[in-house]
């Protein structure tokens, strides 16, 4: 029987070989490759090396504790694999058990399917029914999201195998049947071998000792194919016990024996111990008391080494059936009492285990709930630090805006203050023109007050002179040239007085204005010279130009100079005043076809000298052009 | 807390938005005065010139006219000469 659990075991491992880290190597770090690559390792050592397993376990163990649960879990199963194989099932199960907390909140599932098949296994073993079925379910609802045929057809042979071991043949057939199904194209492999190894079991025990042994046939061809002895064992004693029940005795010896030479093979004690007990079963059917007490004797010593109080109890069991037997009933009574003693002690042992389980269960479970209280501390701790962060983001925010508001509150008092030296500058410069102004306009005030005078005396002088000379029949030649030589001067006076009012009564002229009063003057001097032609002109684009009194009684004297030049000396008879635009400027030309002069003979008098510096006051150029008895042009550019 | 964190940064960004539009109106009034203010400035100025260059013509005729006074002056003293010398004439002769 054990053997068998151990075969089931060692299908459960072996059939999953296939890696269970399938991750692009590339995702993975130097640490992490060689975590896999040790876990690999340890699953291809299975059955062949256990102390190896143990070692690769440490290693994995040791160096997973910077890693994420995925990795730390490797370790665990590992162990579990490793307890297992050295037969410590509450190590095994620990171990299991934390790998599955570990790999809680993990989607790995084919490191899921590993250990809850491990964690099934164990409670199979320990005959906890409900609990193995529960964790094969897992398993099965994990591999079927899987689809993987090789991992469904090992879940359903254990379940095959629990369905047996709880007396349910029609359910373990089933389960069985599927088992073989899924493994069609995996004969060789371990899960075909644990499904045969129960079908045969079933038949055995059902008495169907053909088709058990023909079974037993095919799984020792099968395992000697996958060349591992430990697969070997089960078989040959699954064979043993079928020609023991056939009474076929030698078959049944030689098979044990064959059981036995694979047991001492691998070392494995607990296994020696139950293939001697095989052997002592065996020699009471043969009456062959010396073996039945050499082999009980071994299995006992055997047993008792590894502390297999199951071993112990079967020997006793055996040599209570041997003594009664051969009516030695005080020995028959004596083992009896022993078996009841041992079995009590095995019944202590399976309650330890159970605490023990229990414990494990309830430290992984009180660890988790540590685990999350303190994931809750610290998630609260983050949220406040969170809070508080945040607190002082917006602290600091407020900060910078009162900071900002600062600022603008003293740009716009400087702002304002600037501007309001700015417009006092400005008002006071306006107050300072307007002052100048007022002290302008009361000057030309008093200005025009003068020239009304001025005006109103020189009237009274030319009156006086004309009464003088007309109203005494002066008769005195000399007397009257003089008084009008006084008479014509003071009109010149007066007239040259009316220009300046003129063009002090007006902000600006226009050429228009400037032709009307020049008209005025040549009207004038018509009267004097009436035989010249006079002609004025101009360019109708300057009409409207505007020009300031300044620039007005200017270029007004100078026509009137040059006009007056060409009546009193050039005997001109024809005197031309053109005004046209050229090049943005104005140009004035006074043209007469007079005498003319020469420019090198002749030295510019008062009359011109006063008209270049009339020209030059307001920037503007004067040029005289004159040929004798051809003529003189003038030319004013502004 | 936070609320009142938020409140009251709304509050302040309000008012530097506030602040930033008055920023921005005053330096428009300003704008405004100061290009009124120019005008005027300007008007006068020109207001200045007409009456800088009717002073200068002002200037100008009187000094024209003190000279003419001169030249009258002259012409007068030649005339009293003239009455002084048929005086003498008529006295004597």
């Amino acid at each position: 029987m054990r053997k068998f659990l151990f075969l089931i075991f060692i299908c459960i491992l072996s059939c999953q070989k296939k890696s269970d880290l399938k991750v692009q190597s590339s995702d993975l770090t130097a640490n992490q490759k060689k975590l896999a690559e040790w876990y690999n390792t340890s699953l291809k050592l299975q059955n062949k090396n256990n102390l190896l397993i143990g070692k690769y376990s440490d290693s994995l163990i040791k160096n997973s504790q910077n890693e994420n649960d995925e990795f730390k879990s490797l370790g665990y199963i590992s162990y579990g694999i490793y307890y297992r194989a050295i037969n410590n099932d509450s190590l095994c199960f620990k171990n299991f058990n934390q790998a599955l907390n570990l790999l809680k909140n993990s989607s790995r599932d084919s490191l899921l399917i590993r250990v809850h098949t491990g964690i099934g296994s164990y409670y199979k073993n320990t005959d906890n029914y409900p609990n193995s079925l529960k964790e094969f379910m897992k398993a099965l609802s994990l591999a079927e999201k899987l689809n993987d045929s090789l991992k469904l057809g090992l879940i359903h042979a254990n379940l095959g195998q629990l369905y047996y071991q709880k007396d349910d043949v029609k359910e373990s057939k089933k389960h069985l049947a599927i088992s073989i199904n899924y493994l069609d194209h995996f004969k060789n492999t371990p899960p075909y071998l644990i499904t045969l190894h129960t079908l045969a079991n079933i038949y055995g025990s059902s008495g169907d000792i053909n088709k058990a042994l023909e079974l037993d046939s095919e799984g020792l061809k099968r395992a000697e194919y996958v060349k591992t002895s430990d697969l070997k064992a089960p078989f040959l004693d699954n064979k043993a016990n079928c020609f023991l029940a056939s009474s076929k005795l030698d078959s049944a010896n030689y098979y044990f024996n064959e059981c036995l030479k694979i047991d001492i093979e691998n070392k494995n004690e607990r296994h020696i111990s139950d293939s001697y007990a095989n052997l002592a079963f065996l020699s009471v059917s043969t009456k062959n008391d010396s073996a039945v007490h050499y082999y009980t004797q071994k299995s006992i010593e055997i047993a008792k080494k590894v502390k297999s109080n199951l071993g112990v109890a079967k020997n006793y069991a055996i040599l209570e059936d041997f003594y009664k037997a051969k009516g030695d009933y005080k020995k028959a009574f004596e083992y009896s009492q022993k078996y009841q003693l041992v079995y009590k002690n095995l019944i202590n042992e399976k309650k330890e285990v159970a605490t023990a389980e229990y414990r494990t269960i309830y430290e992984s479970e009180k660890k988790e709930k540590e685990l999350l209280k303190s994931k809750f501390a610290i998630q609260e701790k983050e949220l406040q630090i969170k809070k508080k962060n945040t607190q002082f983001q917006i602290l600091g925010l407020i900060i910078i805006a009162l900071i900002a508001i600062g600022y603008l509150i003293y740009r716009q008092q400087k702002l304002k203050n600037k501007q309001q030296e700015q417009e006092f500058q400005l008002k006071s410069a306006i107050s300072q023109i307007e002052t100048q102004n007022q002290l302008h306009e009361q000057r030309i005030s008093i200005s025009r007050d003068l020239h009304d005078n001025i005006g109103a005396q020189l009237t009274f002088v030319i009156s006086s002179v004309d009464n003088l000379k007309f109203g005494n029949k002066i008769t005195d030649s000399r007397i009257n040239n003089q008084l009008t030589k006084i008479s014509d001067f003071t009109k010149s006076t007066i007239i040259e007085l009316r220009d300046t009012i003129w063009a002090m009564n007006n902000n600006e002229f226009t050429f228009d204005d400037l032709r009307s009063r020049i008209f005025n003057f040549i009207e004038k001097a018509k009267i004097a010279k009436e035989d010249v032609v006079f002609l004025f002109s101009i360019d109708e684009n300057l009409k409207d130009e505007k020009l300031s009194s300044i620039k007005g009684i200017n270029i007004y004297r100078t026509i009137q100079e040059a006009i007056n030049n060409a009546i009193k000396y050039s005997d001109a008879q024809k005197i031309e005043v053109n005004v046209i635009g050229e090049n943005k400027l104005i140009k004035i030309t006074i043209a007469d076809n007079g005498n003319g002069f020469d420019h090198e003979k002749v030295e510019l008098g008062n009359g011109l000298q006063n008209m270049k510096k009339r020209m030059q006051e307001i920037n503007g150029k004067t040029s005289f052009d004159s040929k004798i008895n051809e003529g003189t042009i003038i030319t004013i550019l502004i | 807390m936070t609320y009142i964190f938020v409140f009251l940064i709304v509050v302040l960004l309000s008012i530097i938005v506030y602040l930033f539009a008055n920023n921005n109106k005053i330096k428009d009034e300003h704008a405004q005065n100061i290009q009124k203010l120019q005008e005027i400035i300007s008007s006068l100025h020109n207001k200045q010139k007409q009456l800088n260059d009717k002073v200068n013509i002002s200037k100008e005729y009187s000094h024209a006219y003190s000279k003419d006074m001169k030249v009258l002056g002259d012409e007068i003293v030649e005339l009293q000469k003239v009455f002084i010398d048929i005086i003498y004439n008529r006295n004597y002769n």
